[in-house]
């Protein structure tokens, strides 16, 4: 497994299927989860919400919508990049908008500590939003290696550093 | 030179991914322009000495510069068009 890769993607940090009220309660139950497993500050919960409400972070990308809530780096502890597929898709704002709705099936919660080196890791994300036939098998599969597996190969690592 | 800045909600992650897709963009068609990242706290202060403003939320108020969308440069959808407006408004 390469360095970067595993320096922000973490088994323990891919939940699938799970169900949620909507996507404050997906935000809590992850900031809690995050917080428990020491990746983030007490104060993440209430900083992600707060900022997804002002800013929101849903992506009209296509083949399925996402989100990627995140916060300021002050909260996070350790690096991390959560992969959470809820089991119905749930309803974020879309970004640059008030009011749009996007339904997200995958909702990727970015816990970067420093900004600048990880524009290529983010860019690498977004690439592999577009690629159908990644996206489906990420919203089907349910062996947590083969998501890590499948994220693993289609997440370059070129030009990235820690 | 002329400048852009691009401002998201916490001037880390989706801000400084589209200064840098931008800046590369820009370079490409050999057009010269400093582009920042900036924290939209500081947005008032900023805006003061740039050509273009690229944002990522919704301008919540009227800006004397020019007003583009960064979300083309994250998603790619679009991305021409946004990029043309910005490149009329660096002449």
């Amino acid at each position: 497994m390469g360095p970067i890769f595993s320096h922000f993607f973490h088994r323990e940090l891919i939940f699938t299927d799970v169900v949620y009220a909507d996507r404050e309660d997906l935000l809590e139950k992850l900031s809690r989860s995050l917080w428990e497993k020491g990746f983030v500050k007490e104060t993440f919960r209430e900083a992600v919400l707060e900022r997804e409400r002002k800013y929101p972070t849903g992506l009209r990308i296509l083949p399925y919508h996402v989100a990627i809530p995140h916060t300021d780096l002050k909260h996070i502890k350790t690096p991390f990049i959560a992969m959470v597929r809820p089991k119905q898709s749930i309803q974020f704002i879309e970004m640059a908008t008030h009011d749009q709705v996007v339904d997200a099936r995958l909702v990727f919660v970015l816990g970067l500590k420093q900004s600048a080196d990880q524009v290529e890791l983010l860019q690498s994300l977004v690439d592999l939003f577009v690629k159908q036939q990644v996206m489906d098998r990420l919203l089907k599969e349910h062996d947590v290696e083969v998501i890590m597996r499948l994220l693993e190969e289609n997440i370059s690592e070129k030009g990235l550093s820690v | 030179m002329k400048r852009v800045i691009v401002a998201c909600g916490s001037g880390v992650a989706t801000s400084q991914m589209v200064s840098s897709k931008l800046k590369n963009l820009l370079q490409k068609r050999g057009i010269p322009a400093q582009v920042d990242a900036v924290d939209i706290k500081s947005l008032d202060r900023h805006i003061k000495n740039c050509d273009v403003y690229v944002s990522i939320t919704k301008p919540d108020k009227e800006y004397p510069v020019t007003v583009c969308s960064g979300i083309p440069f994250l998603t790619g959808v679009g991305m021409d068009a946004e990029l043309e407006k910005i490149i009329q408004a660096l002449k």
